[in-house]
């Protein structure tokens, strides 16, 4: 498969990558990894003129960092990298479920970035496909045009989903974005940097990049986990997932968050449905309740787009959050 | 179009050779390595990063060199199948292959010994569910990967100087 | 055979391994010639559509481009496995009938010319209403896809044998259930590709991965107006083939005629997506089978009704509709039977026949007996044994079964998983379950004839070996060298081999339909031993013994014991030279069957030679919350007839389980949006099973020691391809209480089956 032509630069720091994307502005795209652009490059859906290389940026983009309750992670940290460090996997448990399910070993070694996670554009099976496949058929959304193939007449925006699965489990955690431009640092939630528009899921600037990424581990006991729905063992995108981080104060929720992935153009992060388990005993009765809750409210967001049977998919919501938040409990009670 | 792009140069060592080439941006390692340097152990099985077939080492690490651009290999080592024999004879990977059947159509094997040497480099003494999670980044459609699984296993040991079990 | 042998039933290292993991064997996107052209193809985005014009004005004059073609070009040259099915152009003229449908090809100096040549054809078309299932297609008024097929109906198999309906009527309990299953693919590693090379002596050379050059050729011939010896495929390494390499595709046409129309070498390497919707696809089943047993579970009488997805064409119909029904008829005895298959045609890509060709009518029998077995308060492991086919049997359609092991596979098989400890006795949501299938070994199919083979000896000993067999990656090349050194006590070192190549080898059926080691590995052992009697002749004068004295072994031949006054091979090579009788090896061998049988008109007499037979049993445990489904263990046993090389055997037990049994029922199916497009042609989304995937395997290799079989082989893997799936379901279906009719064991499915006896038991 051909990639079209393109143009390459591969700038030495981050100062000379920014000044370099600010002078292009949108003709030129990050290259990391390449295993999210490139495909997508090849099959003429991601507008490439010209790639900024960052592998020179590695030494200043990669590391994890524990300090101060937070946890930091450097854009160009590999997979494997952020998933092994011996803190973040003894804290974050989920965090490493999640990268370690990412794509396959071999990948998260080398190519598989955390940034490019975070980064990678939604996905559909009408969407990640050839020209010649997707000719015949009227340009969608997401490609500038009128239609969503999967969401039918009735569908008025692009419902391509967000399959990341660092980036559901992050968003979970309620971490931000280490964004940088020209004009200096910024911090975004990751609440902000998803839209949720299929249409452009990144609210990036054309002059900025994500540089890293940080959360704050909280007092309370915290227990992460991430469940993910795949056909396979490795390899695959979810078909569904769920991350919940949920701390605990004296056997109490003191704060929870659940996230679902391929649900939606964003990691959707389900507020009301695990809202009553604050203040209360996370009993198998109470967070039975909030997973059959959140099966409700993630229910009309799906279509029929990644490669598995709609209605299993939405029935799947209300267990994969349930083994999720059952796991983050164990996990922030001290278990495995 | 590609006339306005201007060809880059691309210095690197393949197989523990010098090779310096103009290309053009958009050229994948896999290209250069396929149709400039004839290294055609170097197979596209699916050009999307998912059968692993056109798995090398650049830089020691494994990677897909159908979603690798050439110009990211400037600079670095990469070793093709092809580089995997010495003047000694065959590595102790591509014989422990041959000798449990390891190999059918032959079209993965260059992907699955990079990915085997790789992990071995790595960690001496995979169990089998190491070597299972290492490999399964690559898609062999003959063996039902027992056979690889167990060559993997034998040329761990025999790299430690053991007997395979 | 009266000595034991030497070779033969060893682990010897296939003799094509070193080249393959050197990286150095040529498959045939590796093939780079002078002035070579690379080729590109334009395809319908249409699943049904008349073409009204194609203009190639703009992608003629783009420089570089050196040839184009469309269907005006080739007076609509039509292919099809027999006269009767020809129906597809192998450049549509004026009509496409499925997304991917070959319109245009281009030649030009560069892929990347190519592909841009394509953009720049202007096709009109007039879209023509599709039909996407068979249902809709069947229905009176539907868009007709052919002329004289009403209601699309491509082929109908009608078989009827013994009183089916006194079977029903005399039988204790009567079952019928309906089996589904929608396409499944080859995803052989690599892409499909041809190279062409027109040469100066007016032939022309070819490289594609194929399982049968002959036949390859004989099409090409035909298609090209060309004699046939000036038609020549190349011997070319294969990634794969499992039924999606044999049948004659528009790819090899379009570069053929491209290389003759630019007198240059073409290249046409197709995407992964190509290689799913434009070569060939499973079929698309709905299975009803109605059966009818006695108490003690003896079945008395069986009607099935199949139909099949066929997609545009007929590719190889008749066969494909015939397929499933005939090993199933091979593997249980049956008394009575009616079948009734139709292969529909629908928009679709083409179905072909494939490694587990008939999940949904497999895997329904037996599921069905397990579920009348536990009706009838029966262990389905007696039911089995009970209905298993025996030696000597008769099949219904008349075929004799000259070697059977089917009840050792399933005993042998079922003991090593601890059938008895474990059927009935497991925990919830935990099961066991046992598959039985049979292939024909031996199988002319109506369209090939049998293989011959030659040897040639050179004056240093070292012999070289000629034959029509291909290697799809099976280890044929191995076989072949094995057996001719076994015989003529030659090191396999000692041997080349020339195989697949239609200039240099006569003529072979082919690598596909289970027929190499039988038909080939028998041609190549008849030509051994004419070696072998001719180097004993020379030998027996020099060594004043008798003929029938000597033995061939390390290269030399002596009296039987006496190996330190023997005479080395090349020596005897020498004289034989000098006294004017030079030794070279013929043989040849066809399959005995009854060649008045034919597909539709007359489905009676001797299908094929001989038959392998082969028993699965898994082991798996189901989440009820989501309906995934973990396979604990698989326990493999085929009755392979000999085990030629151990080592090459159990590959093809593991092969076949990952194909059929973990992949096919577990997680692979082509899934259509609604006009109908693949939504799933590559990797990424085609759940082809990983090495996480695998289960534990444990090998249980059976010889039946066939009679007529090279050294009593018959052939390895593709019983076990299908009955690995079937064990599956029998276990999945064990551990969850309730049937599951619908396949492959996708989770939702699973779930669906859950769910469905769920609300079953609250009604009652």
């Amino acid at each position: 498969m051909q990639l079209p032509p393109m143009d390459y630069l591969a700038p030495a720091d981050l100062s000379e990558a920014l000044a370099a994307k600010a002078r292009l502005g949108d003709e030129a795209v990050w290259l990391a990894g390449g295993t999210d652009l490139l495909p997508r490059a090849k099959q003429g859906i991601a507008a490439a003129r010209t790639v900024i290389s960052l592998k020179h940026l590695a030494p200043e983009l990669s590391g994890v960092r524990v300090q101060d309750g937070r946890i930091t992670i450097g854009a160009l940290t590999t997979l494997k990298a952020a998933g092994e460090h011996p803190e973040l996997s003894r804290r974050l448990p989920g965090l490493r479920d999640a990268l370690a399910s990412i794509g396959a070993e071999t990948l998260q070694q080398s190519v598989g970035t955390v940034g490019g996670n975070l980064c990678a554009d939604t996905r559909c099976l009408y969407l990640n496909q050839s020209p010649a496949w997707r000719a015949g058929l009227a340009p969608c959304f997401k490609l500038g045009g009128e239609v969503c193939h999967p969401g039918g007449a009735s569908a008025d925006r692009c419902r391509s989903v967000c399959q990341s699965d660092g980036a559901v489990m992050l968003m979970a955690l309620q971490a931000e974005a280490q964004v940088a431009s020209p004009q200096g640092q910024r911090t975004v939630a990751l609440d902000e940097l998803y839209t949720g528009k299929g249409e452009t899921p990144l609210a990036l600037q054309a002059d900025e990049l994500l540089t890293g990424v940080s959360l704050e581990l909280g007092d309370d006991p915290l227990g992460t986990a991430y469940h993910k729905l795949a056909l396979r063992g490795a390899l695959d995108y979810p078909l569904l997932s769920a991350a919940a981080a949920l701390w605990l104060r004296d056997g109490v929720v003191s704060r929870v968050r659940v996230a679902l992935g391929a649900v939606y153009a964003a990691p959707l992060v389900l507020i009301d449905a695990v809202a009553p388990l604050v203040g209360q005993e996370p009993t198998p009765e109470r967070l039975a309740q909030a997973a059959r809750k959140a099966g409700g409210h993630a229910e009309p967001f799906l279509v029929d787009n990644v490669g598995a049977d709609l209605q299993w998919r939405k029935d799947m919501v209300r267990v994969v959050v349930a083994r999720a938040l059952e796991q983050a409990v164990q996990r922030a009670k001290g278990g495995a | 179009m590609s006339l306005a792009i201007k060809s880059q140069g691309l210095r690197m060592t393949v197989n523990g050779e010098p090779v310096e080439l103009l290309v053009q941006p958009h050229e994948t390692l896999l290209q250069v390595l396929r149709e400039r340097l004839d290294l055609t152990g170097v197979k596209e099985g699916c050009g999307e990063g998912a059968c692993g077939a056109c798995t090398v080492l650049v830089d020691g690490l494994a990677r897909r060199a159908c979603l690798t651009l050439a110009l990211e290999a400037d600079g670095c080592s990469v070793l093709t199948v092809e580089g995997l024999a010495d003047d000694q004879g065959l590595s102790i990977e591509q014989q422990a292959f041959i000798e449990a059947g390891a190999v059918q159509c032959g079209f993965c094997t260059p992907g699955m010994l990079l990915a085997s040497h790789h992990l071995l480099e790595q960690n001496p003494r995979p169990d089998e569910a190491e070597i299972r999670r290492h490999l399964s980044g690559h898609i062999c459609r003959c063996t039902g990967y027992a056979k690889i699984v167990e060559a993997v296993s034998n040329a761990a040991a025999r790299k430690r100087g053991e007997e395979p079990s | 055979m009266s000595k034991q042998e030497w070779l033969i039933g060893t682990r010897m290292p296939r003799v094509d391994s070193e080249p393959k993991v050197r990286g150095e064997v040529q498959f045939t996107a590796d093939i780079k010639l002078p002035r070579m052209l690379h080729a590109k193809v334009l395809r319908s985005p249409y699943p049904h559509a008349r073409i009204k014009s194609i203009d190639t004005t703009a992608a003629a004059a783009l420089p570089g481009v050196k040839a184009i073609m469309t269907g005006q070009d080739t007076a609509g040259v039509k292919w099809g496995v027999f006269r009767y099915t020809r129906d597809q152009q192998l450049l549509p003229v004026d009509r496409v009938r499925y997304v991917g449908e070959e319109v245009a090809a281009v030649a030009a100096v560069s892929p990347e010319i190519a592909a841009q040549a394509l953009e720049l054809i202007e096709v009109k078309y007039e879209p023509l209403p599709a039909v996407s299932d068979i249902w809709e297609s069947m229905a009176d008024g539907a868009p007709q896809l052919h002329d004289d097929h009403p209601n699309n109906i491509n082929v109908h198999v009608a078989i009827e044998v013994g009183d089916v309906e006194e079977g029903f009527a005399k039988a204790h309990l009567v079952r019928e259930d309906v089996f589904t299953a929608p396409e499944d693919s080859y995803f052989m590693t690599e892409p499909y590709a041809v190279v062409a090379n027109p040469r100066p002596d007016g032939s022309l050379e070819l490289w594609m991965p194929n399982a049968a050059p002959h036949q390859k050729a004989k099409a090409l011939s035909n298609a090209l107006v060309m004699p046939l010896n000036k038609v020549i495929v190349r011997k070319v390494a294969i990634g794969g083939a499992f039924g999606g390499r044999s049948d004659v595709f528009p790819a090899e046409f379009i570069t053929a005629f491209l290389a003759l129309k630019t007198r240059r070498p073409v290249k046409l390497v197709y995407t992964r997506e190509e290689n799913s919707v434009a070569t060939r696809q499973g079929h698309a089943l709905f299975t009803t089978i109605k059966t009818g047993v006695d108490a003690e579970g003896r079945v008395l009488a069986r009607d099935i009704t199949c139909y099949m997805d066929g997609g545009a064409y007929s590719s190889t119909g008749p066969i494909a509709t015939s397929v499933p029904f005939l090993c199933m008829e091979q593997t249980y005895r049956l008394p009575a039977v009616r079948y009734n298959g139709y292969r529909v045609y629908t928009n679709k890509p083409i179905g072909g026949m494939i490694r587990i060709h008939g999940r949904a009518f497999a895997g329904g029998v037996d599921l069905q007996l397990d579920m009348m077995a536990q009706e009838l308060g029966l262990d389905p492991l007696q039911v089995r044994l009970r209905n298993a086919r025996q030696p000597g049997d008769t099949t219904p359609t008349g075929s004799y079964v000259q070697s059977c092991a089917l009840s050792q596979c399933i005993q042998q098989a079922a003991e090593a998983a601890g059938w008895a400890d474990k059927y009935g006795k497991l925990p919830p949501y935990h099961g066991i379950g046992l598959g039985t299938n049979s292939v024909q070994t031996g199988f002319p199919l109506g369209i090939r004839g049998g293989s011959q083979a030659m040897i040639k000896f050179n004056e240093d000993g070292g012999a070289t070996v000629m034959s029509g067999v291909v290697d799809n990656g099976q280890g044929n090349d191995n076989m072949l060298v094995q057996i001719a050194a076994e015989v003529l006590g030659l090191d396999p070192g000692h041997i080349q081999l020339i195989s697949a190549d239609t200039e240099a080898t006569a003529n072979d059926p082919g690598a596909y339909s289970m027929i190499a080691t039988f038909a080939g590995g028998n041609a190549v052992l008849a030509a051994a031993e004419d070696a072998r009697r001719q180097i004993f002749e020379v030998a027996a004068e020099a060594l004043e013994a008798h003929v029938d004295d000597l033995v061939a072994q390390d290269s030399k031949v002596f009296v039987a014991g006496a190996p330190d006054k023997g005479l080395p091979v090349g020596k005897v090579i020498r004289m034989a030279l000098i006294q004017g009788r030079p030794v070279i090896g013929t043989g040849s061998f066809t399959p005995k069957v009854d060649h008045r049988r034919e597909w539709l008109s007359n489905p009676a007499g001797q299908l094929s030679e001989t038959f392998s037979f082969g028993a699965s049993v898994a082991e798996v445990r189901v989440d009820p919350e989501t309906g995934m489904v973990e396979l604990l263990g698989l326990w493999l046993a085929q009755d392979c007839g000999r085990a030629l090389n151990p080592m090459v055997v159990e590959g093809q037990f593991e092969g076949g389980a990952a194909m059929g049994g973990v992949g096919g029922m577990l997680r692979e199916e082509h899934r259509w949006s609604d006009t109908p497009r693949c939504l799933n042609p590559t990797f990424l989304e085609y759940k082809v099973p990983l090495a996480c995937d695998m289960p534990p395997i444990e090998n249980i290799i059976v010889e039946s020691m066939d009679p007529t079989g090279p050294f009593g082989a018959k052939e390895a893997g593709m019983s076990i391809a299908m009955s690995a799936a079937q064990a599956i379901i029998g276990a999945v279906s064990n551990a969850i209480g309730a049937p599951v009719y619908d396949y492959p064991l996708t989770p939702d499915r699973v779930l669906r089956a859950i769910r469905a006896k769920q609300d079953g038991e609250k009604q009652s």
